[in-house]
C-alpha cells in the first residue's frame, strides 16, 4: 500500500500514520497534540481522535482551523467531513464555558447564550447553580466545582477552570544536590519540561493536569519536582503498598525531606505528615457496602497544596468523587497511558485536568532514556502425563495446569544460563510453581506474603547487583522500581489485563548499566489455551510497538525417545 | 427501454431510414455502429447543429423535461406542447416523426395497436445538458470555509456496501416457500450487511414482491444483484451466479459504481421524470468541487426531486452535502474514472500489520475485497477498510475453500511484500487443525447383532467387499459394490433390505419460475418496473404524410400553397381541415397576413367565427408566453391557407 502522504484519516476519528513516510516525524508530532496513540503494531500506527484529545489540544492553545488544515494536508484521502466537523465542534467548545472567581463567587461564564439555554434545561445542573445573573453567567455553589465540571464534560461540554488554586500549608523542601548514594541529583530535560508544562515556567502559578510518560521514564521524578517547586503539603496516592515504600524511599534519598515530614498511610501504618503517601486501596476501604469510605477523610486532614495521583489511569471511582470536592487543590496525574479500561477518560480530564505533557515512547528510546525491549514467546510442550491431565480436566482447571507445566522449569534454567550475569526477574502467577522454582533453582522469591521490609531488602540487594535473579509473584506488577532488570521471564500469568502486561514489561524498561537492551520472555504451553491467551497478549505487545517473536522449545533427545511419544 | 435494446428491436425499414440520416450515415460509413453513434455526444452535437430544425428541438426539449425516459402517447405530447403554444399538433407530430427518423425517439405498439413513444432512458443524460446547458460554478475557497455539515454516518460507495450484502448469498441462497413467502434467515443476513436504512429510501415510490417482508433497501440490493447478474433467480431461490460474480468482480470499483448509478437512475427515474432529469444534470457535473443544489434545476418544480436524488446519492456514498448560507450544497466524492483511482499492477493493494490487521485502500479491486471478506473479519468500513485475521475467520476461510498456502499467497500478493512473521505464525496455528476431521457420506452395512456381523466377516465372498469394520456390527462398503453385495447376501441366505429411497434427497415441487436468462435484460431485477416496453413490439414504420395528415392527397393543392380568397363556406372548410390536422393557417385579416392556430368554431346562426391563438414566429422570445384565445369573424378573413410543417425530409420509403 503506497500512500502519497503519511496519514489516512477515517471518519470515526481513527488516524493511521505510516512510519515509513519521510514526513513521519512531522505527522507524529501533530498527532501527539490532537490524538491518542492507540497502537503501533507495525509500520502503520493507529491514533484516535476523541472529544477529550481535542479538548486537550484546545487547552494547549491549538486552533481547530490549523488542525483541520494540517491534518487535511497530510492525509492521503483528505479529511473526512464528519471528522473535520467533529474537530471544529469539540475544539471550539473548549473555552466556551469557564469557571472563574469573581468578587469571591464561583461563576460559570459562558460565551454563547445558546449553551446557557442548553445547560438550564438540565435540572441536576441547575440545582447546583445559586443564581443566573445574565444569559451568559451563573453562580455555582463552591462545593459543586468539580461535580459540575465532570457532569458537563460527560455531556460533551468541557469547562475551563480558571477559578484558581489555594496554596496549602507551606513546606520547605528542595532537591538535594547529591543523593545518599553519592550520585548527583539532576532532573532530565523532559522531566523538567513536564513540570514547567504543568505549573508554568515562571512562577509556578499553573494548575492541574496529567503528565504522560512511558513506563521506565521516571514519573516519580516529575512528582518530586512539582513538590519541590510548589513547596507545600502534598498527598501522594499510589496503586499499592510497595509503591508507597518506593515513593518514600525516593523522597528521602533525593529531597531535603526528613522521615518526620514524610508519612505512610496504608493498611499497616497511618501517619499523616506534611508529605503523605497513601494507596488507592486504603482510601477505598470500608467495612460494608452501605458504609461511607472512612479513609477519604485523609483529603481533608491537612491543608494539602498538591495531590499527586500516581498511575492515574487506575484511579478508582470513589477517589474520583472525592477529587471532585477538592478542585481548589492543585492536582498532578502521572501515567503511561490516558486510556482507561473503564473508558472514563472524560472524568480524568474534568477532575484532574487536561494533558499537560507527553513525550513519545520512540523519542525516549532513541534518547536512551528507556531500554529497547524484544519480546519472545517460547512454546513449551506438555509432558505426556500433564497433557493427559490437561485434556481430562474441567475447563476451569486447565489454565492452571498449562501455566504450571513442569517443563517450563527446564526452559527457565536454560534462559537463565543464556543470560547469566544479567539482572533477571522471573514472574509467575501461581505461588506453588514459584516456590517450586525457588527450591529447584535456589533463588530468592518475593510474594505478597513477604513483609514489605523484607521485600525492600531483596529489591535493594538486586539493585546493588548482589543478586542477579529474583522470582516475583504478581505483587511486582505495579510501581515496583527495579532499575537494573534486563531480562524478564514470565512463567505464568492471568493474561487477562493489558495493564498487567504493560506493568510487567515496564519492569525491564529502565535504562541499563550494561547496554540498553531488554528481553521479555513468555513461556507458553504448546497445545493449550495458553497459546490463544498468549496470542492476545502478544498482539497487545505488538500494538505497543515491541518486536514479538515465537520460538518453540526443542525437547532434549531423551524426551524425544519417550515411549508415549512414538517410539 | 435502453438504447441497446431499442436498436436491437428496430424493424429493418425503420433502421434503414435511420441509417440514411446524413449525420448518421457519414459515421456509419466511417465504420461506427448505429448504437454507438446514437449514444455518442459528439454525434448529438453534430445532429443539433446540422439536422435539427426548430420543431424537433422544441419537441425534444419537451420530451426530455416532461417524460425523460418514460413512454408517452403522441396526444399527451401534443397537449403539452400546445399548452404553451410552442408547437401545433401538426408540428409536434412531424417533429416526432423526424426524431424517430434520426433514431432519437423510438416507438413501440401495444398488442391492440396503441402507440407508445419514448426516448431511450440511457440517452437522457446525454441530451439533457445539450438541450439545457447546466450553469454551475463551483464554490470558491472562501465560500468553502463557510460550509457546515450535518453529521451523517460514513458510507462506502454503493459498490462496496453491496458486496457485503451479496456476500451473504455465498453462504446461503435466498429462498421462498411454495406460497411465495421468503425464508427469513437469508434476507435478515443480507440486510445486516447494509448500512442504508429504509428511512433514506422512504420518499421513493418503488414497489416489489414481498414488500411486507423486505425493506426497500434490501429490495434494492436484491434488484441490483439481479440486474448486475451477480445474483441469479431460479425456481424458488436466488443465489450467487459464479460467472456473473466473476465478471462483476473484474470491474474497477469506479466502473462498478458508474453502472450502479446508471441502473438506479433509470429504475428510480422511471417513476418520476424530474428525478431522471436531476440525475442527468448531476451526471453532467464533473470534478470534486462544491456546488449549490439549485444549479441542477432545469425546469420549474424540480426542487423536491433535487432534494430526493441528492439525499439518495449521499446515502449511496457518492456525494457529500452541506449547508452554505441559506442554501444547500453538494460535492461528488468520486470523479468519473479518475486516473488516481487505478491501481498499478506493481503497487500494493493492501497492507498487513504484524497483529493481523489488514488495511485496504479505496482503489483495491472488488475481487480482492471479496476474498478478504472470506478470509478475515471486517473491523471498519471507512475511507480505509480494515479487516482482522482471526481464528474464526480462518475457519470461515477454510469452509470457503481456502488453505493456509492460498491465504498466505493472496495476502503476500496483495501486500507486495512477505507477511510479518507473527501473521504467518498465527495463520499456521489456526489452519493446522482445519481439515483434519471430515464428515464422510458412506454406505454402511449393519448386522442385527455382533454374531451376524462375524458370520458375514468370515464369508470370503462378503469379506472382500467390506472396506472397514466399525464397532461390532457395522461395515463400511463401497457404494459401487452395493448391487454385488446385495446379490451375495441373498446368495448366503441373508437377503438385505435395499437402501431406503428416502435416503435420496427429496426435491420440493415448486411452481415453475423461469430462470433469469429467460427474462429480458430489462426485466431482470426485483423491483417492479413501471412499464416494461420490451414486452411490446417495435413500431414497424415511421408515419408518412398521409398518415400524419389524413386526406392530404385529396385536398386541393391551392389550400396548402398560397393564401387565397374563398367563399365563406370554403374558408370554413379549409379552416376545419386545419383544425382536424391540428395545424396553423395563414390569414389575411384587416389587410395584414398572420399565422393563426385555429382550435374550433363558434356558430351564431349563419355567421361563424373561429377561435384560436395567434402564432408568433419560431425563435421569438415571446413564444412561450401563453397566448390569449381570440375569436375571428368569418367576415374579417379575406385570404386563408393551411400551413403545414416542412415534410420533405419525411421520406418513409
Amino acid at each position: 500500500m503506497n500512500i502519497p502522504l503519511p496519514l489516512w484519516a477515517q471518519s470515526d476519528g481513527t488516524i493511521l500514520l505510516d512510519e515509513r513516510h519521510p514526513e513521519y516525524e512531522e505527522a507524529r508530532n501533530l498527532l501527539r497534540t490532537v490524538a491518542e496513540l492507540h497502537k503501533r503494531p507495525g509500520a502503520v500506527h493507529t491514533y484516535r481522535i476523541t472529544p477529550v484529545t481535542l479538548w486537550n489540544a484546545a487547552a494547549s492553545g491549538l486552533r481547530s482551523a490549523d488542525i483541520v488544515e494540517r491534518l487535511g494536508a497530510m492525509s492521503s484521502s483528505g479529511l473526512p467531513r464528519a471528522l473535520e466537523e467533529e474537530i471544529r465542534k469539540q475544539m471550539n467548545r473548549y473555552g466556551q464555558i469557564r469557571l472563574q472567581t469573581i468578587a469571591g463567587e464561583l461563576v460559570l461564564t459562558i460565551e454563547q447564550p445558546e449553551i446557557m439555554e442548553q445547560i438550564l434545561q438540565w435540572e441536576d445542573i441547575v440545582s447546583v447553580l445559586s443564581g443566573t445573573s445574565s444569559s451568559t453567567r451563573a453562580s455555582v455553589k463552591p462545593s459543586a466545582r468539580g461535580w459540575i465540571k465532570r457532569e458537563l464534560a460527560a455531556r460533551g461540554y468541557p469547562v475551563k477552570d480558571e477559578a484558581g488554586f489555594h496554596s496549602g500549608n507551606a513546606l520547605e523542601v528542595s532537591f538535594l544536590s547529591v543523593s545518599d548514594s553519592g550520585r548527583q541529583v539532576v532532573l532530565r530535560d523532559y522531566q523538567a519540561d513536564a513540570v514547567d508544562a504543568l505549573l508554568g515556567k515562571e512562577n509556578g502559578s499553573g494548575g492541574s493536569g496529567v503528565v504522560v510518560l512511558p513506563c521506565g521514564a521516571g514519573k516519580t521524578w516529575v512528582g518530586m519536582a512539582a513538590l519541590a517547586r510548589l513547596k507545600c503539603d502534598t498527598l501522594i496516592l499510589t496503586p499499592n503498598g510497595v509503591s508507597v515504600s518506593q515513593w518514600i524511599s525516593e523522597l528521602l534519598r533525593h529531597t531535603t525531606l526528613t522521615e518526620e515530614e514524610v508519612g505512610e498511610y496504608t493498611g499497616q501504618t497511618k501517619n499523616v505528615r506534611p508529605v503523605t503517601v497513601a494507596t488507592y486501596q486504603i482510601l477505598t476501604h470500608r467495612r460494608s457496602k452501605v458504609e461511607d469510605y472512612p479513609h477519604l477523610e485523609l483529603f481533608g486532614n491537612r491543608d494539602w497544596g498538591l495531590i499527586i495521583y500516581d498511575e492515574v489511569h487506575l484511579l478508582p471511582a470513589p477517589v474520583f468523587r472525592i477529587t471532585a470536592d477538592i478542585q481548589a487543590t492543585r492536582r498532578l496525574g502521572l501515567t503511561a497511558t490516558l486510556v482507561r479500561e473503564d473508558g472514563r477518560e472524560s472524568d480524568a480530564f474534568a477532575l484532574i485536568g487536561p494533558k499537560q505533557y507527553e513525550i513519545p515512547w520512540k523519542t525516549m528510546e532513541e534518547g536512551g532514556w528507556i531500554a529497547k525491549a524484544a519480546c519472545t514467546e517460547v512454546r513449551v510442550p506438555l509432558d505426556p502425563r500433564t497433557a493427559k491431565s490437561y485434556s481430562e480436566a474441567p475447563k476451569r482447571n486447565r489454565h492452571r495446569i498449562a501455566g504450571e507445566n513442569p517443563r517450563k522449569a527446564e526452559v527457565v534454567k536454560a534462559l537463565l544460563k543464556r543470560h547469566s550475569g544479567l539482572p533477571t526477574l522471573v514472574i509467575g502467577q501461581y505461588l506453588d510453581q514459584l516456590h517450586e522454582l525457588a527450591r529447584e533453582l535456589s533463588l530468592p522469591l518475593i510474594t505478597g506474603e513477604m513483609p514489605n521490609r523484607n521485600r525492600k531488602q531483596l529489591f535493594d540487594s538486586f539493585n546493588r547487583g548482589e543478586i542477579d535473579v529474583l522470582l516475583v509473584s504478581k505483587v511486582a506488577n505495579f510501581a515496583v522500581d527495579l532499575p537494573d532488570a534486563s531480562v524478564a521471564i514470565q512463567v505464568s500469568g492471568s493474561y487477562g489485563s493489558r495493564q498487567e502486561e504493560a506493568q510487567r514489561l515496564g519492569r525491564i524498561l529502565r535504562p541499563k548499566k550494561s547496554g540498553n537492551e531488554a528481553t521479555f520472555y513468555s513461556l507458553v504451553s504448546e497445545g493449550t489455551d495458553e497459546v490463544e491467551f498468549s496470542r492476545n497478549r502478544g498482539r497487545f505487545l505488538l500494538e505497543q510497538g515491541y518486536p514479538y517473536t515465537v520460538d518453540r522449545w526443542m525437547l532434549p533427545r531423551m524426551e524425544d525417545q519417550h515411549p508415549s511419544e512414538g517410539r | 427501454m435502453d438504447l441497446k435494446l431499442s436498436v436491437e428491436k428496430l424493424p429493418d425499414p425503420v433502421r434503414q431510414l435511420i441509417q440514411s440520416e446524413p449525420t448518421i450515415k457519414s459515421r456509419l460509413d466511417g465504420g461506427e455502429k448505429l448504437e454507438a453513434i446514437l449514444r455518442n455526444r459528439e454525434w448529438a452535437e453534430e445532429w443539433l447543429e446540422h439536422s435539427a430544425d426548430f420543431y424537433q428541438l422544441e419537441g425534444l426539449k419537451k420530451i426530455v423535461v416532461r417524460y425523460a425516459g418514460l413512454p408517452f402517447e403522441i396526444d399527451s405530447l401534443i397537449k403539452a406542447t400546445g399548452e404553451e403554444n410552442v408547437l401545433t399538433g401538426a408540428e409536434t407530430r412531424v417533429a416526432v416523426a423526424k426524431l424517430r427518423r434520426s433514431g432519437i425517439v423510438h416507438s413501440v405498439r401495444k398488442a391492440w395497436g396503441d402507440q407508445l413513444l419514448y426516448l431511450p432512458e440511457d440517452t437522457v443524460p446525454m441530451w439533457l445538458p445539450l438541450l439545457f446547458p447546466i450553469i454551475h460554478s463551483p464554490l470558491n475557497e472562501a465560500a468553502k470555509l463557510e460550509i457546515s455539515y450535518a453529521s451523517k454516518e460514513y458510507r462506502l460507495p454503493l459498490s462496496l456496501e453491496l458486496l457485503a450484502a451479496w456476500q451473504q448469498f455465498d453462504r446461503q441462497p435466498m429462498t421462498w416457500t411454495v406460497k411465495g413467502r421468503l425464508h427469513r434467515h437469508p434476507f435478515v443476513r443480507m440486510q445486516s450487511g447494509l448500512r442504508i436504512t429504509s428511512q433514506e429510501l422512504a420518499d421513493l415510490t418503488i414497489t416489489y414482491p414481498n414488500n411486507d417482508q423486505l425493506p426497500a433497501y434490501a429490495a434494492l440490493a436484491l434488484d441490483l444483484g439481479l440486474r448486475s447478474k451477480v445474483l441469479r433467480r431460479q425456481n424458488n431461490e436466488i443465489r450467487l451466479s459464479m460467472s456473473g460474480l466473476s465478471a462483476w468482480l473484474a470491474l474497477e470499483p469506479t466502473e462498478a459504481d458508474s453502472r450502479l448509478h446508471d441502473w438506479i437512475m433509470t429504475r428510480i427515474g422511471e417513476s418520476d421524470p424530474a428525478i431522471h432529469i436531476t440525475a442527468s444534470a448531476l451526471s453532467a457535473i464533473n470534478g470534486l468541487d462544491w456546488h449549490e443544489d439549485h444549479c441542477l434545476a432545469v425546469t420549474i418544480g424540480q426542487e423536491k426531486a433535487i432534494e430526493l436524488w441528492l439525499g439518495l446519492m449521499e446515502s449511496f456514498g457518492w456525494l457529500e452535502r452541506g449547508s452554505y448560507r441559506d442554501g444547500k450544497v453538494f460535492r461528488k466524492k468520486y470523479s468519473k474514472r479518475s486516473a488516481n483511482d487505478q491501481t498499478t499492477p506493481e503497487s500494493a493493494s493492501m497492507f498487513v500489520q504484524p497483529d493481523g490487521e489488514i488495511f485496504v485502500p479505496p482503489a483495491t479491486s472488488l475481487k480482492q475485497r471479496w476474498v478478504l471478506s472470506e478470509i478475515a473479519e471486517l473491523v471498519t468500513a471507512d475511507e480505509l477498510v480494515v479487516y482482522q485475521l482471526t481464528r474464526n475467520a480462518c475457519i470461515k476461510a477454510f469452509q470457503a475453500g481456502h488453505t493456509f498456502q492460498s491465504v498466505i499467497s493472496f495476502l503476500e500478493q496483495g501486500a507486495a511484500i512477505p507477511l510479518p512473521e507473527p501473521v504467518t505464525g498465527a495463520l499456521a496455528d489456526w489452519f493446522s487443525p482445519l481439515g483434519k476431521v471430515v464428515f464422510a457420506d458412506v454406505l454402511l452395512l449393519r448386522a442385527i447383532n455382533p454374531e451376524v456381523a462375524d458370520h458375514l466377516k468370515q464369508n470370503p465372498e462378503i469379506a472382500e467387499l467390506l472396506l472397514e469394520h466399525v464397532g461390532d456390527r457395522d461395515f463400511i462398503i463401497d457404494r459401487e459394490s452395493y448391487p454385488d453385495m446385495l446379490a451375495r447376501l441373498q446368495k448366503i441366505g441373508y437377503p438385505a433390505q435395499t437402501v431406503d429411497q428416502a435416503l435420496s434427497r427429496k426435491h420440493e415441487i415448486m411452481p415453475p419460475v423461469p430462470p433469469d436468462d429467460e427474462f429480458s435484460e430489462e426485466e431482470q431485477g426485483w423491483i417492479y418496473r413501471r412499464q416494461a416496453l420490451s414486452a411490446f413490439t417495435a413500431d414497424r414504420a415511421i408515419p408518412g404524410t398521409e398518415e400524419l395528415f389524413p386526406g392530404i392527397s385529396s385536398v386541393p393543392a391551392a389550400w396548402l400553397s398560397k393564401p387565397r380568397t374563398y367563399h365563406a363556406s370554403t374558408s370554413k372548410e379549409v379552416i376545419q381541415r386545419a383544425i382536424d390536422w391540428q395545424t396553423s393557417i395563414r390569414l389575411e385579416v384587416n389587410g395584414a397576413e398572420r399565422t393563426f392556430h385555429p382550435k374550433n368554431f363558434r356558430d351564431e346562426g349563419e355567421k361563424w367565427s373561429v377561435l384560436g391563438q395567434w402564432k408568433v414566429d419560431p425563435g421569438n422570445d415571446v413564444m412561450n408566453v401563453r397566448p390569449e384565445t381570440v375569436s375571428i369573424l368569418a367576415d374579417e378573413i379575406s385570404e386563408v391557407m393551411i400551413v403545414l410543417p416542412a415534410l420533405e425530409e419525411l421520406e418513409t420509403h
